[in-house]
């Protein structure tokens, strides 16, 4: 264990699944929290079979969609549809906890007895952070869904793609993206909050609110103005040249983004077109934005021969905002997140070695590099029952068979 | 002066330096009761020029970007050239717990202002940096706004039509606002250990690296088996198959994705439920084995006739009757909303989730999103306008 980490000797108890939960607790791992993730071979984390599996066959253990959400933690299997389950999670692991996070629908965890009122009653100092699609109160309170969902509800795809096209949205689950921030945020806020005052408290996350968070500005111009704003492509109101363009080779392209007029005569010469410098129909930002399609298609004739790279070189050393989009190859390669240690590389029983990706924050006096490799389903049962609760043998095997522990 | 709000973080105080978008960071402070000081250029933040604008007047004091970012906080300017302005700055660092500043890698250094100079000052100071790429490393001299960034940070390759360039979110500064929200994420960990040994932190926070995060499994998809992922449009791929998920609707669109199994189950045969219940159903529907289907592995041309008989269905429905029905049935569907439809959406009327407040510089009320989460222990509420600049210089610089 680390002792170089922020969040030494911080338990967490996390119930959440898929995305937004477990890459939160994966970060707050990654900062030094223990973390118990709880799921049960009679119902595990849906990530668990997502593709690409590292090996030959499909398998729990070897889903990579998993790994990256879920490295460093520790897995116990509790099957909590029997009530013996719930008595345990109350008896041993409540107190255990610092942090109890959640993101069930709204009406799992009334059925199961462990409402925050119920659960405090054990611990008052308990934090206990409940995430869901619409949140937990509310006419829609029990809508269903994941990120796509919520991105597609909370305006993202609408305001993502082409003006002559149908929305494209952004890819996967943005709302998780999103939200997943607002999760940390309130669980360490409640913490520093709990250390002055000694009050625990119940945190219910809605995805929904938490993503509009990233939309403020354009909100505001409909709530105070009635007035919309849609999807642009890749167009600014306040740039041009601002765009993607395409290079040599197939599906190579190349962001090029011109923020002042000095910006623009650089461009024209590197372009070697000083006539388009002094052309008036683009010498203004709003001389450029009016013409702008027909200057898109002059710069993407330059752009087309070029190898990207070699572009965004010569863009940025000339001082030309610029960057190739790259894909998932390009990023093992990039330079600079290379010299963050984007990647790291951690063992695996099954996986072997692979590549799991680190927190893009680095602090200067401490570690954020993940401990280990995501955990196989159950994996951390003994340890966790031994070493972590002190739960007496004859109770463990009496849990086992009883299939609580399962 | 005391802070008059009381919140979760209401000892604390943070001054912000940052520009733009970066102001989410101390945003998220102020709302949970912090006192925020912005730190302006005797220009103003760049925010202040961004639209769009009140009454679509491009003032300094009409911007809503300045608006939403700056609400609950106080606002002074200061200009870091002028000597007796950075010692201001110092005696300011003297009692504040966290910095934020967006200035370009060695910026602050060269005004002797880097974390190391102002830990002399305040060794308890958790300071944090957000920069397009990071303090340091090859592409530290990069220029890095948004479209590049996250051209750079491979997000926007899985984004957009197969035949077009690959496309950014048109609500902007996308890539910042995640970074400045890690940021604030990254600060309250360093707070917890503060509290631990008495310390404080610098942070190193980069835009470009807040974006792999978001590619899910892509990564995977190259490294396990040399597949290159793509953006679909509106479709998804998922490794070597791919499945549709925005349909129109009536009067838009409605995004739902069919996997089969467990999660799919419940759409199809909510749906279907639905069809059947209209007498609008396919005889080769009526009796489908959904809890077998397993989307991913059914050739696209079979799914197209499933999903096509169901996306004819959808286009009779508008985006209304089709996210009541899905809270109503109990499935994964949702309409393609514009901002107009948020706002009216009753969930958040019916959580209280937007707020009034009157703003007396411009002698009119503007309604703001509320929290991003709700808290037994505390109300966020909006308790003062943006600063106009300069606002509270006086008040602040005076008394030090």
């Amino acid at each position: 264990m680390n002792n170089n980490k922020p969040l030494q000797g911080l338990k967490i108890l996390d119930f959440t699944t898929i995305v937004m939960g477990p890459a939160s607790t994966r970060i707050l791992s990654d900062c030094g929290a223990e973390v118990i993730k709880v799921e049960s071979s009679t119902r595990t984390d849906t990530l668990r079979s997502a593709t690409p599996y590292k090996g030959e066959d499909p398998s729990p253990n070897r889903s990579g969609y998993f790994a990256l959400y879920n490295a460093g933690k520790l897995s116990l299997p509790i099957n909590m549809r029997k009530p013996e389950s719930i008595e345990f999670v109350k008896e041993h692991l409540v107190p255990w906890a610092d942090v109890i996070v959640t993101a069930f629908t709204p009406r799992v965890l009334p059925l199961w007895g462990m409402t925050y009122s119920k659960l405090s009653a054990i611990k008052p100092e308990l934090i206990m952070l409940s995430a869901c699609l619409m949140g937990n109160t509310g006419p829609y309170a029990d809508l269903r869904g994941t990120g796509q969902l919520a991105a597609a509800l909370s305006g993202w795809y609408e305001n993502t793609g082409w003006a002559d096209k149908e929305p494209v949205g952004p890819y996967s689950a943005y709302a998780d993206f999103v939200s997943w921030n607002y999760f940390i945020i309130a669980v360490m806020a409640a913490l520093d909050y709990r250390d002055r005052t000694g009050k625990g408290q119940y945190i219910d996350q809605s995805m929904f609110e938490s993503t509009l968070q990233f939309a403020g500005p354009q909100l505001m111009y409909y709530l105070n103005e009635g007035k919309l704003t849609t999807r642009m492509g890749n167009e600014d109101p306040d740039y041009c040249p601002h765009n993607t363009f395409q290079c040599k080779g197939d599906d190579n392209w190349c962001s090029i983004v011109v923020q002042n007029d000095k910006q623009w005569e650089i461009l024209c010469s590197l372009m070697g077109n000083h006539n388009l410098f002094g052309d008036n129909k683009y010498n203004t930002l709003k001389n450029r934005k009016q013409n702008e399609k027909e200057l898109n298609n002059i710069i993407n004739n330059w752009t087309k021969d070029f190898d990207s790279f070699e572009l965004m070189y010569l863009l940025q050393t000339n001082g030309v905002a610029a960057g190739v989009v790259q894909n998932p190859a390009d990023l093992f390669q990039d330079p600079q997140l290379r010299h963050r240690d984007h990647f790291v590389v951690r063992s695996h029983q099954d996986m072997g070695y692979h590549h799991i990706l680190t927190p893009s924050f680095i602090f200067k006096n401490s570690d954020r590099y993940p401990n280990s490799a995501a955990p196989l389903l159950g994996e951390h049962l003994e340890f966790i029952c031994k070493e972590i609760l002190d739960i007496p043998d004859n109770l463990f095997a009496e849990l086992i068979s009883k299939g609580v522990l399962e | 002066m005391t802070n008059i709000n009381v919140g979760l973080l209401s000892p604390y105080r943070v001054l912000d330096i940052s520009q733009g978008a970066c102001g989410l960071s101390s945003k998220i402070f102020a709302d949970l009761g912090a006192d925020v000081i912005k730190i302006e250029s005797p220009t103003g933040d760049i925010s202040r020029f961004r639209g769009p604008f009140i009454d679509d007047k491009p003032q300094i004091e009409r911007s809503y970007e300045w608006q939403y970012l700056n609400a609950n906080k106080r606002g002074i300017t200061l200009d870091l050239d002028i000597d007796a302005h950075k010692e201001l700055f110092k005696k300011l660092i003297v009692d504040c717990d966290f910095l934020f500043d967006s200035f370009e890698p060695g910026y602050l250094r060269s005004k002797d202002l880097s974390y190391l100079d102002l830990i002399k000052i305040n060794p308890k100071l958790i300071m944090t940096s957000i920069t397009p790429f990071g303090q340091d490393g090859p592409y530290v001299n990069f220029l890095g706004p948004d479209l590049v960034v996250w051209s750079l940070g491979g997000y926007m390759w899985m984004c957009g039509d197969p035949d077009r360039a690959p496309v950014r979110i048109s609500i902007t500064p996308q890539s910042y606002y995640h970074a400045a929200a890690s940021a604030a994420s990254a600060a309250l960990i360093s707070l917890y250990k503060r509290n631990q040994i008495g310390k404080g932190e610098f942070i190193d926070q980069s835009v470009q690296h807040t974006a792999p995060w978001f590619l899910t499994h892509t990564y995977q998809w190259y490294e396990y088996e040399n597949v290159v992922l793509k953006r679909e449009g509106g479709w998804r791929q998922f490794g070597t198959t791919r499945t549709r998920t925005l349909y129109p609707c009536k009067d838009g669109y409605v995004v739902f994705m069919s996997f089969g199994g467990r999660l799919g189950e419940s759409v199809q045969q909510g749906v279907i439920g639905w069809m059947k219940k209209e007498g609008e159903i396919p005889d080769y529907l009526k009796d489908f084995d959904w809890s077998t289907f397993d989307a991913l592995n059914t050739p696209e041309n079979d799914r197209e006739k499933i999903f096509g008989a169901i996306g004819e269905f959808l286009k009779t429905k508008t985006k209304s009757q089709l996210l009541e029905a899905a809270v109503r049935e109990r499935y994964t569907m949702a309409p393609v909303n514009h901002l107009g439809d948020v706002a009216e959406n009753p969930q958040l009327s019916s959580r209280k989730f937007w707020h009034n407040q009157f703003n007396e510089n411009l002698g009119r009320s503007l309604i703001f999103p509320g929290a991003p989460f709700l808290s037994s222990e505390f109300a966020m509420k909006y308790y003062r306008s943006a600063p106009t600049l300069g606002e509270h210089n006086e008040q602040i610089l005076s008394n030090l």
